[in-house]
């Protein structure tokens, strides 16, 4: 916008028409040139501001965690007042998969199946020590995270997180959701291949 | 005696305003509105609120000393942990998610100290066995819960993240030396015999 004035006023000199005509050109160029980034980015905007405050989630909850998304849901910590409440218990319906406690590897099929049905745009938010990466429970039994099954987006640790750490995790859910940029084939993002072996990581 | 039992009073036949049913409906309308009129006004206003919920990123609750957060390493005044990398903490983690690698400092008058020291939030169920572990008072559970990470990664914490002044944890290191017994006098509890 900037580069459109000082132009303008540098052409005030001539004659008016062709200043009209110069500053035409300039602003086609502009627009050309920014084009349709210009655009989408206003697009992106509008519709990431819509998404991050209507979050319907899906309460995948399995273990004691649960209580304390119950305490988060209430009243008191009004999860409501980030427009993430109102769980939907079909996964078609749902935004949002809050994986709240252990996730068993008999469970695991389940949870990834969940997570397939959803529709796109979908996040992920592990909800407590288990999910996130197996917790206490380092057995034979219990997946050792999520995100060897499923991506997540934001991990909130606590056994069981304390309704602030999940508003926060919500929040952070949140500005992730509004950074994010949607392809022109309106897909909300790539497919990430889950990572399917822990090696790198230390077994405790 | 468990409570009181108040015995109600209820009418056995409906009057002409509640055999009429919008009177009642008006009525029962006007106290959900004067609830909600009186919350917002407390709300915007900040005086006499009346409501329940905890407004969270500008309110908190103040929790009891007893809260444990995430464990945190007290820092000594010339910045180093107090932590001596003894072990002890690791040996009684539950989750196996201290790892301490402890060097040497030649000439000093503590020669051992942890060269790493890394938590790994994402398992740590904060349960404080660690802080009762600990002989020095080297670590210490915080009030910090909120630790929301995108990566898992980031959620292994070292010693740049968890040292933590000792002036800031004066609450919790009072109360653990009442609660564990340690040197200093116990602080006294409100209703004790003695």
């Amino acid at each position: 916008m900037g580069n459109f004035q000082t132009g303008v006023s540098r052409l005030a000199g001539r004659n008016v028409a062709e200043a009209a005509q110069a500053r035409d050109r300039r602003a086609v160029e502009f627009l050309r040139q920014g084009g349709d980034s210009f655009l989408t980015s206003k697009v992106d905007a509008v519709l990431n501001w819509g998404r991050k405050y209507s979050m319907f989630l899906y309460p995948f909850v399995t273990a004691c965690c649960g209580m304390e998304f119950m305490s988060v849901a209430g009243p008191r910590y009004d999860i409501d007042r980030f427009g993430c409440a109102l769980p939907r218990f079909s996964p078609r319906q749902s935004d949002l998969l809050m994986v709240v406690g252990t996730i068993t590897h008999r469970q695991a099929p389940i949870l990834k199946k969940v997570y397939d049905q959803m529709a796109e745009p979908k996040w992920v938010i592990a909800f407590g020590a288990c999910t996130c990466s197996g917790g206490p429970y380092n057995n034979y039994a219990t997946v050792q995270g999520i995100d060897t099954i499923i991506p997540v987006d934001v991990y909130i640790p606590g056994c069981p997180p304390r309704p602030e750490a999940v508003l926060d995790g919500v929040m952070k859910l949140q500005a992730r959701v509004q950074a994010e940029a949607i392809p022109d084939d309106g897909r909300h993002r790539d497919i990430v291949e889950p990572r399917t072996s822990r090696s790198d990581e230390s077994a405790g | 005696m468990p409570g009181n039992v108040i015995k109600v009073k209820r009418k056995e036949k409906l009057g002409i305003l509640e055999r009429l049913y919008l009177p009642m409906i008006v009525q029962g309308l006007m106290v959900t509105t004067a609830h909600f009129v009186s919350n917002l006004r407390g709300l915007v206003t900040g005086k006499n609120r009346t409501d329940f919920v905890v407004q969270y990123p500008e309110e908190r609750v103040d929790y009891p000393d007893a809260f444990r957060g995430m464990p945190v390493l007290v820092q000594l005044p010339n910045g180093q942990p107090r932590c001596v990398a003894c072990g002890l903490c690791e040996f009684a983690c539950p989750t196996d998610c201290i790892s301490i690698i402890p060097g040497e400092l030649e000439g000093a008058r503590i020669e051992r100290y942890p060269e790493t020291f890394e938590i790994d939030m994402s398992r740590c169920m904060f349960c404080g066995l660690c802080e009762e572990a600990c002989p020095e008072e080297a670590i210490v559970m915080s009030r910090h819960v909120e630790l929301a990470e995108y990566e898992r990664k980031a959620l292994v914490f070292g010693k740049s993240q968890l040292l933590v002044p000792a002036s800031l944890l004066e609450r919790r290191l009072e109360f653990i030396r009442g609660q564990y017994d340690r040197e200093a006098a116990p602080p006294a509890r409100k209703g004790a015999a003695t």
